[in-house]
């Protein structure tokens, strides 16, 4: 079922909560919305859910428009932060609640259950309160309440954000199992770029109510959009400088800088801003054309790879690097074009390079 | 042994010696002023009703002769009683079951989601500021037969008896409902707070599984507030075997002892006929039955109470 999102608003009277979201989510498939806390996606997710009131658009599916549909008519099933878990009832019936209106009858519920809690590895626990269980386990309960209904699309609003570090790590390769299983649609929601990255087919990036940018991963990796894209997407993040390009596009120099280096490719002359993602920026101890001196404000060692610290930029390194806290080094800007994300200085908007490059 | 007696000699001598240094008398010094009130005015009078019981007092309430238990046996053979005891219970269960329910149903509308919902949480709260003698007068012109608003209305619809407060069961409907109204601004508020921590992902849960509201409040909020719901049943069925300003001024007992509820008669016989002992012994049965209805709840409601 393609759900086809259509210049979806939210007011809450003067506030604008979310502006004029499109977008259309293929079956099947793993989309997230992903944005800083405050962003509205969780506002999208609970507008398609129905839980909370669309102020102008629309949401669609092939069945027909859902905008106004009650949520139980919409045939989605949500798994919240909090689990929602009713601390009264076991592990089964809390699955069972899930079931209420599907017009099952109590045998089918019983093996919908069962069915579902095998997929979570919760079979054993089936008679326990959710007070008896862990964080993880509480969730993968929440999982099984939303699976056992066998909807076509499954929301999920920030749901290993309560879970300590390995566990979100065990929980989101459980999470990437079961869609791959099962193959429903999944639509999630978190603020944590990994998280978003590691798990979607497609990801949105909310921020400031709008959307940003929507693409694959890899897309918002390579390809960001704007500043803000570039910037939230990635760790470590993008380096940021300011640069000038000479009137005869040949030639540049960065703001503070006396220093005028050649462009690794033509561009028009202008103010820019550039991005550089950390492994792009080469720690090393010659001077080249496009070399910046530093002075080394902190190293981290992770074993496969070394980050050097200098100022507010970053350099990755593969691998491990022999270099000391105060030494002396050069950050080599990249000679690959392709490692040169422009933006707009007034804007922010990515310049692409079919724009910014003259003849070459 | 003797080893063992000396350690407790010790252990007396120095915890006397505490209590005479320590920070009890300090804490008795503190409690006597209320203490010594509570005295006065409860466990003395509490006293002496369970001695008057015993009695035969003369006009002005002192006791003259002991009879046993005669003023029990008097009492439970007066039909009058029998049948106080009977609207006391009909009563009683009445006010505090249509209370608790009103007041959840209430409570349930006031945490949605509205504008002004502040206005209407204290439009429903606002009982609670209320006399129960201001409300009696107040309700009783509502239902007066010639300047009354309610039974002209009534008649209006067709009721062929407008004077409901002088029909034995219409005036049992009218004092229940006037105590209803009393009681329910403070059940309304006690249960709202609960209600209130209710988290508001459950009822989205239930939302989208298509749980409809009402099953939502016996399946979600029920449990959820029981704690609260048990408590108020507890204390709504006291408040509610002790009605007295409603009957007095309302209904006076009437018509034919129908709201003639044990509260009431208990001040009837004492200081309408001057009939101190068995008023005294219907005091103490009803002290018994409040006692019972009590341990009652405590014993059977308690258990489907969920905790957390």
């Amino acid at each position: 079922m393609v759900i086809a999102i259509e210049h979806l608003t939210k007011k809450f009277q003067q506030t604008t909560v979310l502006d004029d979201v499109s977008v259309e989510i293929q079956p099947g498939e793993f989309f997230v919305l992903v944005g800083p806390s405050g962003s509205g996606k969780s506002t999208l997710l609970r507008m398609i859910a129905g839980l909370t009131t669309v102020t102008a658009g629309q949401i669609r599916t092939e069945a027909g428009d859902l905008t106004r549909l009650p949520p139980k008519d919409r045939h989605l099933a949500m798994v919240f932060q909090n689990y929602a878990l009713l601390p009264f009832l076991t592990v089964a019936e809390n699955v069972r609640f899930g079931l209420e209106n599907l017009g099952l009858s109590e045998a089918e519920k019983t093996v919908r259950v069962r069915e579902a809690l095998a997929l979570v590895h919760l079979e054993n626990l089936a008679d326990r309160r959710p007070k008896a269980l862990s964080g993880g386990q509480q969730q993968r309960v929440a999982l099984a309440r939303a699976l056992a209904t066998k909807a076509d699309t499954i929301l999920m609003d920030e749901p290993l954000s309560n879970l300590d570090a390995q566990l979100r790590a065990e929980m989101r390769t459980e999470i990437m199992r079961l869609h791959r299983e099962i193959g429903m649609t999944l639509i999630y929601v978190t603020h944590d770029q990994v998280e978003a990255m590691t798990m979607g087919d497609r990801i949105m990036v909310v921020e400031g109510h709008r959307v940003q940018q929507v693409g694959t991963p890899l897309d918002l990796y390579n390809h960001p959009a704007n500043t803000f894209v570039a910037g939230f997407i990635g760790t470590p993040q993008m380096n940021w400088f300011e640069l000038t390009v000479m009137p005869d596009q040949r030639h540049y120099r960065l703001a503070g800088a006396d220093t005028v280096r050649p462009l690794p490719m033509p561009l028009a002359a202008g103010q820019y801003r550039l991005g550089v993602r950390p492994e792009h920026l080469v720690t090393g101890r010659t001077r080249g054309p496009h070399a910046l001196a530093v002075t080394v404000d902190a190293v981290q060692q992770l074993g496969d790879q070394t980050l050097v610290f200098a100022g507010d930029r970053v350099s990755a390194t593969s691998g491990q690097l022999d270099v000391f806290v105060g030494e002396s080094r050069y950050f080599t800007l990249p000679e690959a074009p392709d490692h040169w994300h422009l933006f707009s200085v007034a804007t922010g908007a990515r310049i692409g390079m079919e724009a910014a490059t003259v003849g070459a | 042994m003797e080893l063992n007696e000396t350690h407790a000699v010790r252990r007396t001598r120095r915890s006397l010696l505490a209590w005479v240094r320590g920070d009890e008398r300090v804490a008795f010094g503190l409690l006597a002023p209320s203490l010594f009130i509570l005295a006065l005015f409860t466990f003395y009078p509490m006293l002496a009703t369970l001695v008057n019981s015993f009695f035969v007092t003369n006009i002005a309430g002192v006791t003259t002769r002991f009879v046993g238990l005669a003023n029990y046996q008097a009492v439970f053979g007066d039909p009058v009683f029998i049948q106080s005891l009977t609207s006391t219970l009909v009563y009683v269960l009445a006010v505090s079951s249509l209370t608790v329910l009103l007041a959840l149903t209430l409570a349930r509308l006031a945490t949605m989601k509205l504008r002004h919902i502040g206005w209407v949480r204290t439009a429903f709260a606002s009982t609670m500021g209320m006399s129960a003698a201001a409300a009696s007068i107040l309700w009783l012109f509502l239902f007066n037969p010639s300047v009354g608003q309610l039974p002209q209305l009534m008649q209006a619809l067709g009721w062929a008896n407008a004077n409901p407060l002088a029909d034995g069961q219409g005036a049992m409907v009218v004092v229940v409902l006037v105590s209803v109204w009393l009681h329910l601004g403070f059940a309304f508020l006690i249960l709202l707070s609960a209600l209130q921590s209710v988290p508001q992902d459950y009822y989205e849960v239930a939302e989208i599984a298509g749980v409809s509201s009402l099953k939502q409040t016996l399946r979600i909020t029920v449990p959820m507030v029981s704690p609260t719901l048990f408590f108020l049943f507890v204390v709504e069925v006291i408040a509610s075997f002790k009605s007295f300003a409603e009957i007095d001024l309302m209904t006076g007992g009437g018509p034919n002892n129908v709201t003639n509820l044990l509260a009431y008669k208990v001040y009837l016989d004492a200081f309408g006929l001057q009939k101190f002992g068995p008023a005294s012994a219907e005091a103490i049965v009803l002290t018994g039955l409040i006692a019972l209805a009590t341990w009652v709840q405590f014993r059977f409601t308690e258990r489907k109470v969920f905790y957390g």
